[in-house]
């Protein structure tokens, strides 16, 4: 038999750490349908029940303010699980109950994790376990989360209570004369009209009339219209008549009751209290240093450059031996296969495209060890209120930073692992605005581009070129979300209270397993929509292939080059391996051949369905300063925006341009007429705000939950660069920068 | 025994205050009940860090509260002490 429980509880509470120690491994990540909200499952085995648990969201209160709030009551609501598990902290008991007493009041079975107690023993706080479970009436069992300690009893408990109560009856709490009249009298009309109580009990429909709960209240509307209005109507006499006798709203009076009930329980012998001096706690001692007005941020700067120098340093190696892996697999296979298109789907298509994706994997792992590490630790939360104030300009969130710099906020991150990182914002339209702008910092992928353009054109001022390029992607993600804010994004911005939670060294089993859930869900989803796509970009830089005619034409002329040469110097040639000295004249046919090859790749090229695009773009493109080749390039950025300077290479007949050995090509670049200093620096504007790539893309649809911003941010972002880029251009050209 | 009234945002790192009232919104208002912060609750400032977010203490638990939101808690000067459990004798009056 199979029992669903939800685990509930406030942030911090140590929810997901009995969550990682219940479920261990066996976790699955996703999210709650159309939402940015996390949702975590996993299974639990004891005394062959299997326990199919569900870790909510965690929130602080169950109103209709935040997306969080709202999917946890609806899960509970729509879903049904045999059981809450609410995990309350025992060191912060008043303001955890707030949220139990809501959840009793809904009537749900119950089970009190009750957590941390030892944190609560060494502040002074001792708490009668027994007497808190009799005046609840629900079983309290002591848990430490971070060790699992209590987990079997709970799950006991929690087991005992799905099998014997399906039911219980909602608490009641009075709510003083004004507001407990009232409530009489809608749960009177509620009941009589059998209004919504199929889901929600009758006095917790009345009492969300009364704070104004709009999703309760547009639920209403739908059902039926008169009652609702007759509610509305019972809600509007109260509020009046509490604001001018009080000057305050309904649901301030039910905040207080509902606080006051948990005094009084406090009071019944629930808390004693020992020593009751405000101290000072290591935590905030901490504080005084981290989060100083001076320190804080050069300490700040220092953490995060670590993280960064971290996952992009240390991850080097696995990264390296990664490509070297597939290198060799791309080689193994180009030797044991027949020439053909097969093959060349297999490399360039598979290979190419599964490796690309593998490729990431250790960069995944690194980060997100990195910033489980700072999110366990309790400093991420200290990072996000000190850059709150300057990232609340722009619509953003203090935490907004760290996907940034992941994304490469400092030149040569990857946009990729900084979608992902947005999951540790909590808010979703902040959440959304950042991960839609994250893609615009210079990921590692896009600095050959700039390398090969600053190399070409601006030779004298590297440093600075690198340091404006820098500066332009930071205004310009800034500015586009606040764009987006004010626009399609719009909405509060959630008011800034943030609980800082103490300072705790990360359990390792946590680290791990916050580590792989992440990766693991990043290789399984993204790995097969990417090899699709991949496989898609080969296909459209391939076909049509070049008509038979044209194809014999270029193996005429080998056969031509070959047959000048005497028959000595091509065996030599066709047997040499890759180290071995030729001849001179072996030399030269080699050039010969290449240069035969890469104007049959070039001719192939123009001809395919990405060639025949850039071509057909060129009529809008050229007022940004772009020719069909660099339209092909910046289509196979799509794929990977290292591609841009490859595919620049086949384009202008260079073959294979190794990406980070790009000095002929930049010679090349900086001696083709129509390319000009301006012309390179429009480019280098479209490269950093165009489409992101489409790994990116991808992890933006999982991430928002939809594709609909998957695809916005293709077409938005081309705009915006190409905007920019042509307005850079005209500008430029009128004012003489482009000869 | 009433002390002068001030927004919190104007209380000096150190000082223990009691909330008289959240001059809010509706959504202001649900976010700082549910964080447990309602007229009667006692906390201290412990500092004011970067450009005006102050960290407060409320029992066991602290609390980084911007500037525009500190601005719209009004609070009175308080001369006892926060006791560990965040237990303050105020509720009583309102309950």
């Amino acid at each position: 038999m199979e029992t669903t429980v939800a685990l509930a509880g406030n942030p911090n509470s140590g929810k997901t750490c009995l969550f990682n120690e219940l479920t261990g491994a066996r976790q699955h990540v996703g999210n709650y349908p159309g939402v940015t909200v996390e949702k975590k499952e996993g299974k639990f085995t004891r005394n062959g029940h299997t326990i199919h648990i569900v870790d909510l969201p965690g929130t602080y209160s169950l109103t209709a303010y935040s997306v969080e709030e709202v999917v946890a009551r609806d899960f509970l609501v729509n879903d049904r699980p045999g059981v809450v598990i609410d995990i309350v902290d025992a060191s912060n008991l008043e303001r955890n109950l707030y949220l139990t007493v809501q959840f009793l009041e809904m009537g749900f079975p119950m089970v009190i994790a009750l957590n941390m107690g030892d944190v609560a023993k060494k502040r002074g706080i001792d708490i009668d376990i027994e007497k808190l479970s009799i005046l609840l009436g629900v079983p309290v069992i002591p848990t430490i989360a971070r060790t699992g300690n209590g987990k079997e009893d709970l799950m006991d408990a929690a087991i005992r209570i799905a099998q014997e109560e399906k039911q219980r009856m909602p608490l009641i709490v009075s709510y003083g004369d004004d507001i407990d009249g009232a409530l009489i009298e809608m749960e009177e009309i509620i009941n009589t009209n059998v209004f919504l109580t199929g889901t929600y009990p009758a006095r917790w429909i009345a009492l969300k009339y009364l704070e104004g709960d709009e999703q309760i209240m547009s639920k209403g509307q739908k059902r039926n219209p008169g009652v609702s209005k007759q509610l509305e109507n019972i809600t509007g006499r109260v509020s009046d008549h509490l604001q001018k006798t009080l000057n305050i709203y309904p649901e301030a009076i039910i905040a207080d009751h509902r606080f006051g009930y948990i005094n009084a329980l406090a009071r019944q012998g629930v808390i004693t209290l020992r020593d009751s001096h405000d101290r000072l706690y290591t935590s905030d001692k901490i504080d005084k240093v981290v989060t100083n007005r001076f320190l804080g941020p050069i300490i700040m700067i220092g953490v995060l450059m670590g993280l960064y120098h971290f996952t992009f340093t240390y991850s080097e190696v696995p990264v390296g031996w990664l490509e070297s892996f597939f290198g060799w697999l791309g080689n193994a296979v180009s030797t044991h296969m027949p020439d053909g298109l097969l093959r060349s789907l297999v490399i360039s298509g598979i290979i190419d495209g599964v490796g690309g994706v593998l490729g990431f994997v250790p960069l995944i792992m690194f980060m997100f060890f990195g910033i489980a590490l700072l999110e366990d630790s309790g400093y991420l939360a200290r990072v996000a209120f000190m850059l709150d104030r300057v990232f609340r300009v722009f619509g953003l969130h203090g935490s907004s930073v760290m996907a940034y710099i992941v994304s490469g906020g400092i030149a040569g991150g990857c946009a990729v692992p900084g979608v992902m990182a947005t999951r540790t914002l909590k808010s979703p339209r902040e959440r959304l605005a950042t991960l839609l702008t994250a893609p615009f910092m210079n990921c590692g992928a896009k600095l050959p581009v700039f390398a090969l353009l600053i190399a070409a054109f601006f030779e004298k001022h590297e440093a600075m070129m690198m340091l404006v390029i820098t500066l332009i992607s930071w205004m310009g993600a800034l500015l586009i979300a606040k764009l987006l804010r004010s626009t399609i994004i719009k909405g509060e911005a959630m008011p800034f209270v943030m609980e800082l939670p103490p300072y705790r060294l990360p359990t390792f089993r946590g680290l791990a397993i916050h580590t792989w859930e992440r990766t693991w869900q990043y290789i399984k989803k993204a790995g097969t929509i990417i090899l699709a796509i991949s496989v898609i970009l080969w296909a459209m830089m391939t076909f049509p292939g070049l008509p038979d005619s044209q194809r014999q034409e270029f193996d005429k002329e080998r056969t031509a080059v070959m047959a000048a040469v005497n028959t000595d110097t091509v065996h030599e040639l066709e047997a040499a391996g890759d180290n071995v000295e030729l001849s001179l004249g072996a030399v030269e046919l080699r050039g010969h051949l290449a240069a035969i090859d890469s104007r049959e790749a070039d001719a192939g090229l123009r001809n395919s369905l990405a060639g025949r695009t850039g071509i057909a773009l060129e009529s809008v493109s050229k007022w940004a300063g772009f020719d069909w080749r660099t339209n092909i390039a910046l289509i196979g950025g799509f794929a990977a925006k290292e591609v841009v300077v490859s595919t620049l290479g086949t384009a202008y007949s260079l073959g294979d341009v190794d990406p980070e050995e790009s000095g002929s090509l930049s010679e090349m670049l900086s001696k083709t007429p129509g390319w000009s200093p301006l012309a390179a620096l429009s480019l280098i504007i479209f490269t950093i705000f165009y489409a992101p790539c489409f790994v990116t893309v991808v992890m933006i649809v999982r991430e928002s939950g939809s594709w609909k911003w998957g695809l916005f941010s293709m077409a938005f972002n081309t705009l915006v660069a190409f905007l920019s880029a042509v307005a850079v251009f005209q500008i430029g050209s009128v004012i003489g920068m482009g000869i | 025994m009433i002390n002068k009234m001030q927004h919190l945002s104007h209380v000096a790192p150190g000082k223990t205050v009691k909330i008289i009232s959240l001059a809010g919104g509706r959504g202001f208002h649900a976010r700082l009940v549910s964080m447990g912060l309602i007229p009667g609750s006692v906390i201290k400032v412990l500092s004011q860090a970067m450009m005006g977010t102050h960290i407060i203490a409320h029992g066991g638990c602290r609390l980084a509260i911007g500037r525009g939101m500190a601005h719209r808690i009004i609070v009175s000067e308080q001369q006892e002490i926060i006791t560990a459990g965040g237990l303050s004798d105020d509720h009583s009056q309102h309950a």
